[in-house]
């Protein structure tokens, strides 16, 4: 079980249950005894009456002193009942217990004891005894009382504790279980916070949190923060890396534009730089590459595809290409903007290049963002196709004029653990690359 | 047609100057941001060829200041930082062109030259206006006549300036201004000289003058 509001719930409602036992025994318990003590002070007063009432004759026959005696001792099984021995075996027994004994035991003077039976007609009784000296004689005096009435009421008394006891818990746990949902409402926000950082929706949580949870948050934060920065100084870091060594290069290409170079000098210095630029454009890139899974990710086709078209117009200027794209309209989210955009510009640009007039490009997101470009070029042979699809080949080796950019694809494809498909494209005669990103 | 090439590179912002000048420009060279944000708000360019690593203050924030102060100059972003993400930063900061290094000498001219075509809204490679054809490429003009006559290099930034701007008014500041490099001698009587020679060469009747206010090229003011 790991559901922290099911331990607490199960927890406080255990312990709350345990404590209303215990308070409900101990109020049955104590009212118990109270009526106890009650019935037993009396039936010592009334044993003391009965001694002071009991009178001996000349012989030593114990009798009691007419009109001593209450009413409800000789009403027969009233309830209420007395016994009184002597030494001399003589027997005194209220006219309400018939013949019935209640005990035969003889106290010595001086001893009490009290205790339960049961007397005539099953009646519980409780009976207080004690032991005496009058006249000479041992007298045990036995007192008795009905308690049939008294447990009836302790019962009704008790069942009525029990409901209300039960009622009360009830209340007591549903205010509880909200007062534990209260608890952790900020935590399920929490939740929802982290899924909106999934998609990209917001960079930060909140840290207006409680408490306990705060130092947590604040951790997340600064852990996003320092990633997020990590990421920023790395690819500014490489920003600079392509500007210091493409500074050098630039001018050994402008020197082999140069018409005073010689011919023969002129090939080779382009054949050099070409190839250095290829390995440059094509580390760097790689090593730019976010992958999936870092936090505030968020791709809005319509704003970048817009300004992506236009580049591409730029550069293919003398083309009059016609970009024909669609794409949803809500933003695309656990994809990195860079790395989205280094793909489609590489796919884009490939197609532009060896397009006559006209580039199709459709991204589509469900379970994974599917991106197709296709172009009406002249597009590659089977043969090639077949080439191109085997497995740990390097596309940049095997593709001239395809080069660099469909193997960063392909490194894209792969770190975000997608799949990459080229063949003809039916509409248009060209090549078609099919690319599926996974979202997870 | 007057550039602005913002290069802090000491060994290709000349050499870039070069080639430019020899394609027919009036190029002033600047190898800072601040310096270059100053010129292209002070000085009426065609257009500017901007580096985005600059000492001083960063081509993207020079660029970002030009236009939050509403200049509409066409700007080509020249750089070494030509990730796709960072073409697109480009061009959201308000770049028209983005070129990355290295970069062929023919290919930013081509860029450029469809940038300020662009610019001027006209969609014919060449110049064609009132019965004369400029050749931008070889720097020369075809008459009517059929003749090709050779123009010098400000001969040909004079008059390639006044083909795009035909019918309308053109003092002589605004002559000087876009045909010459900001260093240049700047006597307004040199453009009078200049002027003349391009009339000995197309004809008299193509450039107007307007006594105090200038020059019309192409006859009838719209």
């Amino acid at each position: 079980m790991n559901s922290l509001t099911k331990r607490l719930n199960i927890g406080l409602g255990l312990s709350l249950i345990l404590l209303m036992a215990l308070i409900g025994w101990l109020i049955v318990d104590q009212n118990q005894r109270l009526v106890d003590d009650l019935v037993v002070s009396r039936l010592q007063h009334d044993g003391e009456g009965l001694l002071a009432a009991l009178q001996f004759d000349a012989e030593g026959k114990a009798t009691m002193a007419e009109g001593s005696i209450a009413a409800i001792y000789r009403q027969p099984l009233s309830g209420h009942y007395f016994y009184i021995a002597t030494e001399k075996d003589d027997v005194i027994r209220s006219r309400s217990l018939w013949d019935v004994e209640l005990s035969s035991e003889k106290l010595v003077a001086g001893e009490q004891r009290v205790r339960r039976i049961t007397g005539p007609s099953e009646q519980p009784l409780l009976l207080w005894a004690g032991g005496y000296r009058k006249a000479g004689q041992n007298i045990t005096i036995m007192v008795a009382e009905d308690l049939s009435l008294l447990q009836q009421r302790l019962l009704e008394n008790a069942i009525l504790l029990l409901i209300l006891t039960v009622i009360f818990l009830f209340l007591i746990l549903f205010i509880q279980r909200r007062i534990v949902r209260d608890s952790f409402a900020p935590l399920r926000k929490l939740g929802r916070e982290i899924e909106q950082l999934e998609r990209g929706d917001i960079d930060q949580l909140t840290e207006a949190v409680p408490l306990e949870v705060q130092p947590l948050v604040v951790e997340v934060n600064r852990l996003l923060m320092v990633m997020g920065r990590r990421l920023d100084r790395s690819r500014n870091a490489l920003g600079n890396l392509a500007h210091a060594l493409k500074g050098p290069l630039n001018l050994l290409t402008q020197l082999a534009d140069d018409k005073e170079t010689p011919d023969t000098l002129k090939q080779e210095l382009h054949q050099h730089t070409t190839a250095l630029q290829q390995q440059i454009e094509h580390e760097l890139s790689r090593a730019r590459l976010a992958g999936a899974g870092s936090a505030g990710q968020r791709f809005n086709p319509a704003e970048e595809l817009t300004v992506l078209i236009t580049v591409l117009e730029r550069i293919y200027h003398d083309k009059k290409i016609k970009f024909d794209c669609e794409y949803p309209e809500q933003n695309l989210t656990n994809v990195d903007r860079h790395d989205l955009l280094e793909l489609l510009g590489n796919l884009l640009d490939n197609a532009a290049k060896w397009a006559q007039a006209k580039v199709r490009c459709s991204i589509e997101k469900n379970d994974a963002i599917h991106i197709v470009v296709e172009d009406d070029g002249a597009g590659v042979s089977e043969q090639e196709l077949n080439t191109l699809t085997e497995r740990g080949h390097r596309i940049d080796e095997s593709l001239p004029g395809h080069g660099l950019g469909l193997a960063i694809v392909k490194e894209i494809v792969e770190i975000y653990d997608g799949s990459l498909l080229l063949d003809r494209s039916p509409k248009l005669g060209g090549l078609r690359v099919q690319v599926s990103l996974s979202l997870n | 047609m007057r550039l602005l090439l913002v290069e802090d590179d000491a060994i290709l912002g000349p050499r870039l100057r070069q080639d430019l000048r020899r394609a027919g420009y009036a190029v002033d060279l600047v190898d800072n941001g601040i310096d270059g944000q100053f010129q292209g708000e002070e000085e009426a360019y065609d257009a500017v060829i901007l580096d985005l690593g600059l000492p001083g203050r960063p081509g993207l924030e020079v660029l970002q200041n030009w236009r939050k102060a509403g200049s509409t100059l066409p700007v080509i972003v020249l750089t070494a930082r030509d990730a796709w993400h960072e073409r697109v930063d480009g061009l959201k900061a308000g770049a028209d062109d983005y070129l990355g290094k290295p970069f062929h000498q023919e290919e930013l001219l081509a860029r450029l030259d469809a940038l300020l075509r662009r610019a001027q809204e006209r969609s014919q490679p060449q110049l064609s206006v009132a019965g004369l054809i400029l050749d931008e490429d070889r720097q020369c003009v075809m008459l009517d006549s059929g003749e090709t006559v050779e123009l010098t290099g400000t001969e040909f930034r004079l008059l390639r300036y006044m083909m795009i701007n035909p019918g309308k008014l053109l003092s002589k500041s605004r002559l000087t201004e876009h045909v010459y490099e900001g260093d240049a001698d700047r006597d307004s009587n040199v453009i009078e000289a200049y002027i003349k020679r391009l009339r000995q060469k197309i004809g008299k009747t193509l450039i107007e003058t307007r006594r105090g206010q200038g020059y019309i090229f192409g006859g009838e003011t719209p």
